[in-house]
């Protein structure tokens, strides 16, 4: 996840030769049935969740059942479909997102999710605080930390220099262990831009919080399709965007 | 319970009546269909191609490995794919480094194939062998391996289940015996792979050899599985290695440095299909069907006068393969005459088991009806019938 790398520290005393924790950043490339879809820049861990969270959000697979063989090959991950002859299509959308992502999701066909689950917002600033006190977070200040909550408490929790790594990732993770996304919300430390929105509402995730801000894509994205989008995160408090009916108060 | 329907899967049945699963098991449409499409669709060498058709190609080979490995609960060791378990317990007794008195422990029960790489050895390596006897009925007596396996014997070699007489031999309590002597144990589980649950772990065994063709695979498939994989490869080519210069060769890791050359392709693919086909019907429901089908066999044939049944009765210590004899025939008469009359197909003669046969005062074998999952009380009820009329004609 990180490597202690020589630095120079350079304070009002001087600057004086020591070591850092750096966190460690990876291109892995996906393929599907022999074709490369994609190569993410992304934190070197859990690859097969990431790998299958990223194809589910990108809509190129429909869930885990698709799959016939997932295989960590060093930097790559390679997918066999049950289906071979299934080939990806170059239909792409780029991204504002960092690394200048690109996505094959058509933002104007986002599913619509109506589920009616509810959260009180004292568990969402628990939680939040809680993950802001991941050891590696703090440690490096240089990654990005994203947990899968449900009504039982903490379902999963990963770490990527990307957001949108993590956030997969944790999707992968909960369609690995078959839990239902329908019934469980993210917080993540990074902002939700749209492309988080659009990877939520694919998941059909209901609810996103982050200890950051928002987009105005995003909560139109929302707004449009049912999400509940949070921002800010911080001291017990938080700014409901869209969709406020799933925070409850008391 | 195994639902009926399954014998669609398995357009032979609709012809004949075969009961000689323990010689080659049948396999279902979606094992032939995921060795067609491997033709069909993406047909390549493995290992060597960047092409898309050579990664989904190695791709399926090694995840057929994977699908094996969690079938036998092999989270540990090393799967090998061969043709057969010949083959694999050949790899075993050509790949171990012998000394001379080196002992090699087996028993009379055995299949030639778990018996003449070993008498080759004896023969050329100079190993002391010895064979532990079974009793009239084939049961090993774990008492005779406390005798046998002396300290520093250096390889016990026994089969998990008679392929003659069905009875199942107790290996976890020779497994114990081998630990305390510090003595490897290499397991036959031709005959219970294919039948029963099986996992390393509970075996406790040092090398798993097994044939994909009993258990709903493809011909020419075989597996070995190695808790260390300390022997020497037997053939050394194409896809063994890691890096070679004129200097020499850096052995490939993990199953490829014993898998040198081009290998069965669609048969491991059409195994790992197997496999999946079994997991989905459940090993333990697989074994109940058998269990219930050899019992009704058993009770069937003991009430037909002039046949004798030869091993142990129904019951946990056994799988569906039932031997026997009907007085005044040779039992290769009596196999024609089933396939002529009754479109039966069973074994017979010494099933490569001759010492065993001379062992139990057979000398011109048995008939063996055997089962497996697709098998069905019709199947056995017309044995019976078949076999009265046969012994009763006499």
């Amino acid at each position: 996840m990180y490597r202690d790398l020589p630095c120079t520290r350079i304070g009002p005393e001087g600057a004086r030769e020591a070591t850092d924790p750096v966190v460690e950043e990876t291109p892995v490339t996906i393929t599907v049935n022999g074709r490369q879809v994609a190569t993410a820049m992304v934190s070197p861990v859990d690859l097969e969740e990431f790998a299958t969270g990223f194809l589910f959000t990108e809509g190129i697979i429909k869930g885990t059942g698709e799959i016939d063989s997932i295989q960590v090959d060093q930097m790559s991950v390679k997918v066999i479909t049950k289906n071979l002859l299934r080939v990806v299509g170059p239909r792409r959308t780029i991204l504002s997102g960092c690394g200048g992502s690109s996505s094959f999701l058509d933002p104007a066909k986002l599913p619509k999710v109506t589920s009616s689950f509810t959260v009180p917002a004292q568990e969402i600033s628990r939680h939040m605080k809680d993950l802001m006190e991941s050891d590696i977070h703090r440690l490096t200040g240089g990654v990005h930390v994203v947990g899968l909550m449900g009504a039982g408490g903490e379902i999963a929790r990963t770490l990527d220099i990307g957001r949108h790594n993590a956030l997969d990732r944790v999707i992968g993770h909960a369609l690995v262990h078959g839990i239902d996304l329908g019934q469980a919300y993210v917080l993540s430390s990074g902002r939700i831009s749209s492309e988080m929105a659009r990877k939520c509402l694919v998941a059909g995730i209901p609810l996103v919080a982050s200890r950051g801000a928002t987009t105005t894509l995003a909560v139109s994205l929302a707004e449009k399709n049912g999400l509940t989008v949070i921002g800010f995160v911080r001291a017990g408090g938080m700014t409901v965007y869209t969709n406020p009916d799933r925070v409850t108060q008391g | 319970m195994i639902p009926d329907g399954i014998r669609a899967d398995f357009p032979i049945l609709s012809e004949v009546c075969y009961l000689d699963s323990a010689a080659t098991s049948l396999s279902p449409e979606p094992v032939l269909a995921a060795m067609a499409e491997f033709e069909h669709v993406y047909r390549a060498n493995v290992g060597r191609g960047v092409h898309r058709l050579a990664q989904v190609a190695s791709q399926k080979f090694w995840d057929a490995h994977q699908k094996m490995r969690r079938f036998l609960g092999a989270g540990e060791g090393e799967l090998v794919f061969t043709r057969n378990t010949t083959e694999a317990i050949n790899l075993v007794a050509l790949g171990l480094p012998w000394r001379k008195g080196d002992r090699v422990v087996t028993t009379l029960l055995e299949h030639h194939s778990n018996l003449l790489p070993w008498m080759r050895l004896r023969d050329r390596a100079g190993i002391d062998l010895a064979m532990v006897a079974p009793s009239a009925e084939g049961i090993l007596d774990p008492g005779d391996f406390e005798e046998a396996i002396t300290p520093g014997t250096r390889l016990v070699a026994i089969t998990h289940a008679s392929n003659v007489l069905g009875n199942l031999v107790p290996v976890r309590e020779i497994a114990a015996i081998c630990h305390e002597q510090g003595a490897l144990l290499l397991v036959d589980g031709a005959q219970s792979v294919p039948h029963l649950p099986v996992d390393v772990r509970d075996l406790s065994c040092d090398f798993l050899c097994f044939s994909g063709h009993k258990m709903l695979g493809p011909t020419g498939t075989g597996v070995l599985w190695m808790r260390r994989p300390e022997i020497e490869p037997l053939m050394l080519g194409g896809g063994a290695v890691e890096a070679v210069t004129a200097a020499g060769y850096t052995l490939a890791a993990g199953p490829a440095r014993y898998e040198g050359g081009t290998p069965n392709i669609a048969g491991a693919i059409g195994l790992a299909r197997a496999v999946e086909y079994l997991e989905a019907l459940g090993m333990g429901e697989v074994r109940r069907h058998e269990q219930a089908l050899t019992r009704r066999m058993l009770d069937g044939l003991a009430g037909i006068g002039g046949v004798t049944v030869h091993g142990p009765g129904a019951g946990e210590g056994r799988i569906g393969v039932v031997s026997f004899t009907v007085a005044g025939m040779h039992p290769h008469d009596v196999a024609k005459i089933l396939d002529e009359e009754a479109d039966i197909m069973v074994r017979s003669g010494h099933h490569c088991c001759m010492p065993l046969m001379t062992r139990l005062g057979l000398p011109d074998g048995t008939v063996r009806a055997s089962l497996h999952c697709y098998s069905s009380a019709e199947d056995v009820d017309r044995l019976i019938a078949a076999v009265g009329e046969i012994a009763g004609g006499r």
